[in-house]
């Protein structure tokens, strides 16, 4: 007893000292830890505004993005320095990097203070690419093969000169319409995004009367913009959308649709090709397809109404974007309650070739899936552990999948 | 005198903490890849060394057996905690290099090792010299598996360039891998160095052979 209420005290005498010892070095060396950090901060405030010398921080506004850290303004009005912190799909730590904006509105500097991505995108080079732009960010490119890094980064310096045109801090710098229509292509084409919200184009050749072309690289869709500016859409099935520059829908008034329809190839209906025998894989050769025309532009790049000796289902080829931008593909039978009967997915990631140690056990994955529609399905059901973005991807083919078959099967296009 | 230059010097070579003991292995591999991050945590581990062993040792007598493991690592953290403070304070970018590694000395063994094998039952003066040998003697492989990792592995020492060298650097060094090939030719070459030559010496007691030879064997024909 004696000796445990020593053991106790002595422990406890121990912990008071040590912790007086600990309090006495913080009170000495907290104001120059804290002087350090300021330095470290104003040092980067410093490094993107040239000619800078003392920063007031402003407050704020509520409904300020997430990645808008701090806002400083320089006293001498020189511009502002807005601290911002992102994350990608690929972030081992926060990237974090000064934004220096001048009075008028145009960046002055970028310095990266953290950079945690698992690829570098040019740390030291690429945010120099930005110096000189506006609000508009004309000409700023995502990096090819660091893609998702380079667009957190890309959103981070939007939400900057978001929040300092929100407070009425620059005046908004002006879109060139070559600006205008690529931030279209993401907008009309929604099947060509990546997980990132980013999308995946290559130029085609157009006809005489168009100016530029871009056919998304999953099969999706194309888009055409004539020499008027008017901008068109053509889905895998052939229906062809107009619109100006500021996306407003002038299919109406458009005068070219049918030439646009014609001036990129049909990529569904065709009888027999890989689709269809992928399909008749899941439903069995007997079964009777006839190619039905969806009216949206999705993910789905083929569908069908399939007869099955008497019993009717519909069939849907999806090619969502998934791991490294890849394309994957879906199929799908559903039955004539638009619940899912059958479906096969090919992905890279399932065949291994990235992750040597990578298992899905596919078919319990898929068997999952099986009897869910629209109302039924949730993210969980499609999660795969280890691989979001696949994950991800096969949630908005099969999202696609059951909006098109509700086109067919309401709007009547199951002919 | 002589004892306590015994003392001193035992971590350097003899019981050298990294080579010899195999101990602190973690910090070794991982802050080696630099001369500079290399010395920067060897001196931070010799203070928390020495600190903690005079402390320990000053306290022997008054704590309990039973609550002496608990007691040492209050101790022990409580010093690396100061020297974190001071490093944040004084030393920012040794601090920003060393990162998490500064605050893993609290689990380092050489610290609690020396504390309990040492401090813990010798005087004051003895146990600091063990301390200083030790913190040194850890400081001393760190800086040696550095050299080796940085001139070698990257062309260059405490961050300067080395002409000619960073032309023909081998990178595996500073990767994990070669971390674990330097350390184990370090204490291979550490072995071998400290070994005595042992006098072997043949006798024909227990021998099954004896009645036959007559001791014979063992003698060199002409």
């Amino acid at each position: 007893m004696k000796n445990g209420i020593k053991s106790v005290l002595v422990l406890t005498s121990i912990c008071l000292i040590t912790t007086l010892l600990v309090a006495l070095t913080n009170h000495f060396t907290a104001p120059v830890i804290e002087k350090n950090k300021a330095d470290a901060a104003n040092k980067s405030l410093i490094q993107v505004l040239e000619g800078a010398k003392n920063f007031d921080k402003l407050e704020k506004p509520a409904d300020t993005p997430e990645s808008v850290q701090d806002i400083y303004m320089e006293t001498s009005g020189l511009g502002f320095a807005v601290t911002v912190s992102v994350t990608s799909s690929y972030s081992k730590s926060p990237m974090l990097y000064t934004v220096g904006v001048s009075s008028n509105g145009m960046i002055t500097g970028i310095v990266i203070t953290n950079y945690g991505e698992t690829k570098d995108f040019g740390k030291d080079t690429y945010p120099q690419t930005y110096v000189g732009m506006d609000s508009a960010l004309n000409g700023a490119e995502l990096v090819s093969g660091v893609t998702y890094s380079s667009a957190a980064f890309r959103q981070g310096v939007e939400d900057v000169f978001a929040v300092l045109i929100k407070m009425n801090l620059i005046q908004a710098g002006e879109k060139s319409e070559e600006q205008k229509i690529k931030e279209l292509l993401d907008k009309l084409i929604p099947g060509a995004l990546n997980d990132s919200g980013t999308g995946s184009f290559k130029d085609f050749t157009v006809p005489d009367w168009g100016a530029a072309g871009y056919e998304a690289s999953n099969g999706t869709g194309y888009i055409l913009v004539s020499k008027d500016g008017t901008v068109y859409t053509v889905n895998p099935f052939g229906k062809v959308k107009a619109y100006d520059t500021d996306g407003k829908d002038i299919t109406d008034t458009a005068q070219n649709l049918t030439d646009a329809a014609g001036a990129v190839p049909k990529l569904s209906g065709q009888k027999e090709n890989a689709d269809t025998k992928a399909l008749k894989k899941l439903t069995g050769d007997t079964a009777m397809f006839t190619a039905a025309v969806i009216d949206t532009v999705s993910t789905v790049t083929n569908a069908f109404v399939i007869d099955n000796e008497g019993e009717r289902l519909y069939g849907f080829v999806c090619r969502p974007i998934g791991y490294n931008n890849g394309t994957m593909t879906v199929y799908g039978i559903l039955d004539s309650e638009g619940k899912i009967k059958e479906i096969k997915i090919s992905e890279i990631i399932l065949y291994s070739q990235h992750y040597d140690d990578y298992e899905l056990n596919e078919e319990a994955y898929t068997e999952g899936l099986k009897g869910k529609d629209g109302s039924t399905l949730s993210e969980e059901d499609t999660l795969i552990s280890g691989a979001t973005i696949s994950g991800n991807a096969v949630n908005k083919a099969l999202k696609d999948m059951f909006g098109a078959y509700e086109d067919i099967t309401k709007g009547g296009n199951g002919n | 005198m002589k004892n306590n230059l015994r003392v001193l010097l035992n971590g350097f070579v003899k019981e050298n903490p990294v080579f010899v003991l195999l101990l602190g292995t973690c910090p070794t591999l991982a802050t080696t890849t630099s001369v500079v991050s290399a010395l920067a945590m060897g001196l931070a581990a010799a203070a928390v060394l020495i600190c903690s062993n005079a402390a320990i040792s000053l306290l022997r007598k008054i704590i309990p057996d039973k609550v002496r493991i608990p007691a040492y690592i209050v101790i022990i953290a409580g010093f690396v905690t100061v020297v974190q403070m001071l490093m944040e304070a004084y030393l920012p970018s040794l601090y920003e290099m060393l990162g998490v590694y500064l605050a893993l000395i609290v689990v380092n063994c050489i610290v609690l090792g020396r504390a309990e094998m040492f401090a813990s039952k010798n005087t004051v003066g003895a146990s600091i010299l063990d301390g200083a040998g030790m913190g040194l003697g850890f400081t001393l492989a760190l800086l040696c598996m550095a050299i080796v990792r940085e001139v070698f592995g990257a062309g260059s020492f405490a961050g300067m360039e080395i002409p000619f060298i960073s032309d023909y650097t081998v990178p595996i060094l500073v990767s994990p891998p070669g971390g674990f090939f330097v350390f184990g030719v370090l204490i291979a070459l550490v072995s071998a160095l400290g070994k005595k030559p042992v006098k072997e010496e043949f006798g024909c007691e227990g021998c099954p052979n004896a009645s036959l030879c007559k001791g014979e064997c063992g003698k060199e024909k002409a």
